[in-house]
């Protein structure tokens, strides 16, 4: 019948192996008697095709339950873990912070990304797991040679047995399959050595596209490299450009185009006429070194003056000098050796410091020292000084001999947990 | 006595609508394997839609367009062009937000929950359900993502190291909402896509033209239809369903949390996460309905989406609503049974205040209109059960509106109550997403098996061996 | 009910089935008296005495009613879809829901309890206390012993009215086979779920909840409904398996197929309850509220709170990996395993829900603190509470008591008819039934 397809004359024939045979059949019943009969003359390697999933045909055939549902198991604990690792690492770990008062790793408001992480990788591995176990997905298959089975997602069923089942025999097996009821004749299937392979505009796509992926990164890091005078492109303004005046630029409303104006001769604005010079340079002559000793007179030193420097203190400079001054606050904590480039304080109860006059001190507040900023932005000038006063009473509080504490003071600090 | 009995009962003649001696076939008229295939592939096949395709495109296009140039000028301009102000900051877009999320809700459940309740009425109408889950979903996720203004720094989002060495605060509802909300798009997808399948290997082995035979191949991933796959495919459908039925449960409680679990009395109660799912399926099947009805008319499928399809699906509309008219009842009758002032006021606020009208335009359209479908020729007339499903689409809607307006809009310090109205754009951003939901589903109505083909034959009578033989299922085998 | 179902042989003709009900009602009627005098004593006999006692009557209470509602809901959620799956297990069900009449008998004591006793086991009974909290006071016009009785009254005629008419239609089905009694059926069903929700809720609100006057929670009637559904799915497998091993049931009338299907919902049901209890918990711990934080205060804290977290293993954890698998719900042995561990499950949740509850409000009223500071005794009781581990024998031994009377109704109701609706229009979709 189809004595030329597999006659061993025929030299273009020769690169087509053999796949196997495919019998036709019209309906359900009969294709489920053909597969129990296949089933029981002991083949192995063989299949049924069918438009839509055939109930009972799993028995007909005699295999058995996939094992898909494992590997979704396992995918759904993987979920799990790392869900809970995730939410408990960052936000109670790596970057704790509080929130409405909620603990920072609680189990209820962890549970939603729980469930939702294990449903998400379970779901992708059943997915991709039904797929991988099931070879799919592939450019061609010998089976699409026939040009009957195109019906096989429409209303035929088929039967194909391949050609390196242990029992198969190209007559014999054709024989088993044409006593079961086929709808048409029973004909070998030969595979395409070509046609499952890559197409070659597939090979050169998949060849010029990775290049052309490859032309936006090369971009951004040379631009990451190099620098250019000119204005950035700008595609949201991002409230960048404000309706206001800039400082040094052009304003057509005076007439001499100046944008800052200059003061009106012989006044001063309010609050800024400084006439204490003590008071607002915490020096007391022109001199680069005359630095005041006392404080100045509209400050009062008292215990208000004290209580009010150890609040500002403990707001403004506790952070990155510590409570106690010795330069061990929390942003120095966490910066030290972090950044290699991070200088930590000075201890404030260094031996220069002890002997400094307060109006320097006052002066490192107002203007910053080295890597110290400056604070005259945060801080009023009265609230520099009671500063001034808490650091010094704080340097004498560090340096008190304990045999002065009367036995109260020192069974209290003796008490303080260190 | 009982065989006589039996010759008695077997001779009651009965509509054969609701016999229960037999089940009516799913597939109407008659009808074999090639004739479904046909006709369901002839949607996609036939040269040119209906002329209503047309006429639904020329108004939904624009529309999409509309909206894609809102949320230009929204990104260009910042969010003030909507009318969110104090007190009402969260307004139209998460109302928007919540009532898409709800009308995603109906195809995973009657793809999901309706599988596993082995609902087989459920196959030709899971597909396009399915399509509907997914585009709510892309309108839906519009909103969240547009409203946070500086869209580019939406990777805040997601754990990314970064050089802010800052991570994103977990313990927030918000953020449970992106978990829930991309979860349940990804998994909707992957059901969507895994059950067309076999269907776009019908496409491609019926394609006339080589770019048709490519695309939808690709697509089909070399799809043979073995016994052997088709087994592993269905563990992983049903493996799916079971993961996707738990999940529609998740995604509209976690929506709920974004209210449930602040303390603004309206907003904190404890029945909102089975109540907002309830109100999603009912809103959700109500789009279905809407959609389906017209739909099937228009395509010829009116013998797979068959009038029982659509009577079942209106009984579950009226099972939902009055399950959200539960919720509603209780909130009333706890608040006051509460004792607290707060609770109280909010409820009276909101039934009497300045919003009543939304609250009362909710309740009628979402507890009295499906109320209709207690009848059957209402159940059962195409253009009544389409006037209801608007109306019901409408009141869910509103529900989302009062919910989150009419507890906003009055809080706890009097000197700070104000009245919500939606700008320009407000407006046009509501109607641009029903126009990006309408042309979404035009097109895959056009290009895509609208139907699934290789379902509904498992369900017809033909599908179903007539003995079994000695066939233990698995007996002995290795499993693979 | 499901100690003893490994003693008896099976009879191998399913007819004559009255000898093996009889038996099972006899055995009921044993453990009841046993499990009641028992309870009765040890609870008398306890710390908190009679109200101590009452308080596990309430949870012996709850967990039959429970078992009954989840049968009548079933019942009417098979009609109300129009299942096939489930015709041959519907007679049981709706011979458990007609223990209805039973039912309102045992809730006497429950009654006597409020008009009788100065500290009723519900303390807003209590009418001169229930003025004196202004909270309690609030709500009063709701919480008062007449209007309770109404409702009760009302919720009786429902469900002893639609388990009557259930079973009664069924039967008559039994005898003509007329299909039309399935369409009468199926056509009442739809109004039969909205009396059933509402009933239920409102009883679940006046039975459990209101045990604390002061707590509420609008999701507590579906919490209570999912542990109904639970506890009867556990109690249809147990009760099927036993009457099938003893021969009352005919083989082939109850399947595998059967049980799979029963598994997976008394599965799904776990998983719903896990899902309200967490709804409920996560949004009251989330806001953090206090006029609703103190009802898991007490849950949460001391003694009680070792018994909480092992509430979510038992009720959650355990059962939902031992039953996520196919294998487990067709297995002969491990299906009627879990479901006897979810009825101890479904107790322990009870007992979660009553006892700190009780014990709470024990002393309410009591002349020291006159009026209004109920709180603060509540608060002096529960400092009391946290010490010592809440658990009372009687709190085991009375469910065991009604349950047994319970079984002994069902089995008297049960030995004059057919176990399986016998002309059932379905029944043979049902004999067929094969899972995928």
């Amino acid at each position: 019948m189809h004595a030329k397809a597999h006659s061993p004359a025929a030299p273009a024939e020769r690169a087509r192996p053999l796949y196997g045979v495919i019998a036709e059949y019209k309906d359900v019943d009969s294709l489920m008697a053909a597969a129990r009969k296949v089933r029981d003359a002991g083949y192995t390697r063989w299949d049924t095709h069918t438009p839509f999933p055939v109930h009972g045909i799993e028995g007909a055939m005699g295999f058995g339950m996939t094992r898909l549902p494992w590997f979704v198991l396992c995918c759904g604990l993987t979920g799990l873990s790392i869900a809970v690792l995730l939410q408990w690492w960052t936000n109670a770990v790596d970057y704790p912070f509080l929130i409405s008062g909620k603990p920072l790793f609680a189990l209820p408001p962890a549970v939603p990304i729980m469930f939702e992480l294990t449903v998400l990788f379970s779901a992708l591995g059943t997915f991709f797991g039904m797929w991988g176990l099931n070879g799919l997905p592939l450019l061609h298959h010998p089976l699409f040679e026939h040009e009957a089975f195109k019906r096989v997602t429409d209303d035929r069923f088929f039967l194909a047995i391949e050609s390196q089942d242990p029992k198969f025999g190209l007559e014999s097996t054709k024989a088993l399959l044409a006593s079961t009821g086929v709808c048409a004749d029973v004909v070998p299937v030969y595979g395409n050595g070509d046609k499952g392979a890559l197409p070659n505009w597939m090979k050169n796509f998949a060849i010029v596209m990775p290049i052309l992926l490859l032309v936006p990164l090369a971009w951004i890091v040379t631009a990451r490299h190099s620098t250019s005078p000119k204005t950035r492109l700008q595609l949201i303004p991002d409230m960048d450009q404000q309706l206001k005046f800039r400082n040094q630029t052009r304003n057509a409303f005076f007439a001499d185009q100046r944008n800052e104006r200059p003061r009106i001769e012989g006044t001063i604005p309010r609050g800024l006429l400084r006439e204490d010079q003590q008071l607002h340079t915490g020096k007391t002559g022109p001199g680069e070194n005359d630095w005041a000793t006392q404080f100045p007179a509209s400050i009062a030193v008292n215990e208000a003056l004290l209580k009010r420097g150890q609040e500002r203190f403990n707001i403004t400079c506790a952070a990155c000098h510590g409570q106690t001054g010795v330069g061990d606050g929390l942003v120095s904590q966490r910066a030290t050796g972090k950044y290699p480039s991070w200088i930590p304080p000075i201890s404030l109860h260094a031996e220069n410091l002890l002997v400094q006059p307060v109006g320097q001190t006052f002066n490192t507040i107002r203007n910053g020292i080295r890597t110290m900023p400056a604070y005259s932005q945060q801080l009023t000038v009265e609230d520099s000084w009671a500063i001034v006063a808490y650091v010094k009473a704080l340097q004498k509080s560090q340096a008190f001999p304990v045999d002065k504490l009367s036995p109260e003071e020192r069974q209290k600090v003796a008490s303080v947990p260190r | 006595m009982t065989s006589s009995a039996m010759g008695n009962a077997s001779a009651i003649v009965i509509d054969p609508d609701i016999d229960p001696r037999q089940r009516k076939s799913l597939v109407e008229g008659d009808h074999d394997f090639t004739s479904i295939t046909a006709s369901i592939a002839n949607v996609a096949e036939r040269p040119k839609p209906p002329k209503a395709w047309y006429v639904a495109m020329a108004i939904s296009l624009p529309l999409t367009l509309t909206l894609f140039g809102i949320i230009g000028y929204l990104i260009f301009k910042g969010v003030g062009i909507w009318g969110n102000r104090q007190p009402v900051s969260w307004a139209w877009p998460i109302v928007n937000f919540v009532f898409w999320v709800g009308i995603a809700h109906a195809g995973t459940l009657i793809s999901a929950i309706l599988f596993l309740f082995r609902q087989k009425w459920r196959t030709s109408i899971n597909r396009a359900a399915e399509a509907m889950t997914i585009f709510a979903v892309v309108c839906a996720g519009t909103f969240p993502a547009i409203h946070v203004g500086r869209i580019w720094m939406e990777w805040f989002l997601a754990p990314v190291p970064n050089d802010l060495e800052m991570w994103p605060q977990f313990r927030s509802p918000l953020l449970w909402d992106v978990f829930a909300v991309s979860t349940y798009a990804t998994v909707s997808l992957l059901f969507w896509y895994m059950g067309m399948v076999p269907d776009l290997a019908t496409f491609r082995d019926r394609a006339t033209t080589k770019i048709k035979k490519v695309a939808y191949g690709i697509f089909a991933l070399g799809w043979r239809g073995s016994s052997r796959q088709w087994h592993r495919y269905e563990r992983a459908y049903l493996l799916l369903a079971a993961l996707a039925m738990p999940l529609v449960l998740s995604v509209h409680s976690v929506v709920s949390f974004d209210f449930a679990v602040s303390i603004l009395p309206g907003w904190h109660t404890t029945i909102f996460p089975p109540y907002f799912v309830a109100g999603a399926i009912f809103s959700g099947f109500a789009m279905v309905v809407t959609l389906m009805v017209p739909a099937r008319a228009l395509f010829g499928l009116k013998h797979v989406i068959t009038m029982r399809h659509l009577e079942n699906m209106n009984k579950v509309i009226v099972a939902t609503g009055t399950m959200v008219g539960y919720a509603y009842a209780m909130e009333f009758f706890i608040a006051w049974y509460s004792g607290s002032t707060y609770e109280q006021f909010a409820f009276i606020n909101r039934a009497f205040g300045p919003y009543a009208w939304a609250y009362w335009i909710m309740v009628s359209c979402n507890v009295i209109a499906p109320q209709f479908f207690w009848f059957k020729k209402i159940r059962t007339n195409p253009l009544a059960m389409v006037v209801v499903c608007i109306f019901v689409n409408i009141g869910m809607w509103f529900e989302r509106f009062v919910i989150t307006i009419s507890t906003l809009n009055r809080d706890f310090l009097p000197s700070a109550w104000g009245y919500f109205s939606p700008t320009l754009f407000d407006i046009l951003t509501l109607c641009g997403s029903f126009g990006l939901f309408m042309t979404l589903f035009l097109l895959f109505c056009r290009y895509l098996p609208m139907v699934a083909i290789a379902e509904v034959k498992s369900v017809m009578p033909q599908a179903h061996p007539h003995h079994h033989g000695d066939d233990a299922h698995g007996a002995g085998t290795h499993s693979h | 009910m499901n100690e003893h179902h490994s003693s008896t042989a099976p009879l191998g003709s399913s007819g004559g089935h009255a000898p093996i009900l009889d038996r099972l009602a006899q055995r009921g009627l044993l453990l009841g008296g046993a499990g009641l005098i028992g309870g009765l004593g040890l609870g008398l006999l306890s710390e908190g005495g009679f109200q101590r006692f009452m308080g596990s009557y309430v949870i012996a209470y709850a967990f039959v009613l429970a078992i009954a509602l989840g049968a009548l809901g079933f019942v009417i959620i098979q009609h109300l879809t129009r299942a096939g799956w489930s015709v041959t297990n519907r007679r049981i069900a709706e011979l458990i829901a007609s223990t209805m009449p039973l039912l309102a008998l045992l809730f006497l004591p429950i009654v006597l309890n409020h008009f009788v006793s100065a500290h009723p086991v519900h303390p807003w009974a209590n009418s001169e206390f229930a003025h004196s909290d202004p909270l309690i006071a609030k709500k009063a016009s709701y919480l008062n012993t007449g209007f309770f009785l109404v409702r009760w009254a009302i919720y009786f005629a429902v469900w002893v009215g639609l388990s009557r008419f259930f079973l009664g239609t069924s039967l008559k089905q039994d005898e003509s086979g007329d299909p039309r009694l399935t369409i009468k059926m199926e056509k009442m069903a739809a109004p039969s779920v909205l009396l059933f929700g509402l009933s239920l809720s409102f009883a679940a609100f006046d039975l459990l909840m209101s045990l604390d006057p002061h707590w509420f929670s609008t999701i507590f009637g579906v919490y209570y409904f999912a542990g109904c559904m639970m506890s009867f799915f556990a109690t249809c497998i147990l009760l099927g398996k036993w009457l099938q091993k003893s021969g009352a049931i005919g083989a082939g009338e109850i399947t595998t197929e059967h049980r799979h299907d029963l598994g997976k919902f008394m599965f799904g049901f776990v998983v719903f309850w896990s899902y309200i209890a967490f709804s409920q918990f996560m949004l009251i711990w989330y806001a953090n509220n206090p006029e609703e934080t103190g009802w898991y205060d007490v849950r949460q804290n001391g003694a009680m709170g070792y018994f909480s977290i092992a509430l979510i293993f038992i009720h959650f954890v355990i059962p939902f990996l031992g039953l996520l698998s196919r294998h487990v719900k067709r297995h002969p042995v491990g299906l009627p395993f879990w479901a006897c561990w979810l009825l101890f499950a479904q107790w322990l949740d009870l007992f979660f829900i009553v006892v700190p509850s009780v014990q709470q409000w024990m002393n309410h009223g009591h002349a020291d603190h006159g009026h209004g500071d109920a709180a603060h005794a509540a608060s002096h009781a529960a400092d009391h509470a946290h010490e010592v581990f809440p658990f009372a024998l009687s709190d085991l031994l009375t469910p065991i008591g009604l349950a047994g009377l319970a079984l002994f109704f069902f089995a008297r109701r049960a030995r004059a008819v057919a176990l399986t609706p016998k002309l059932d229009p379905r029944r043979q979709e049902s004999l067929s039934l094969q899972n995928i």
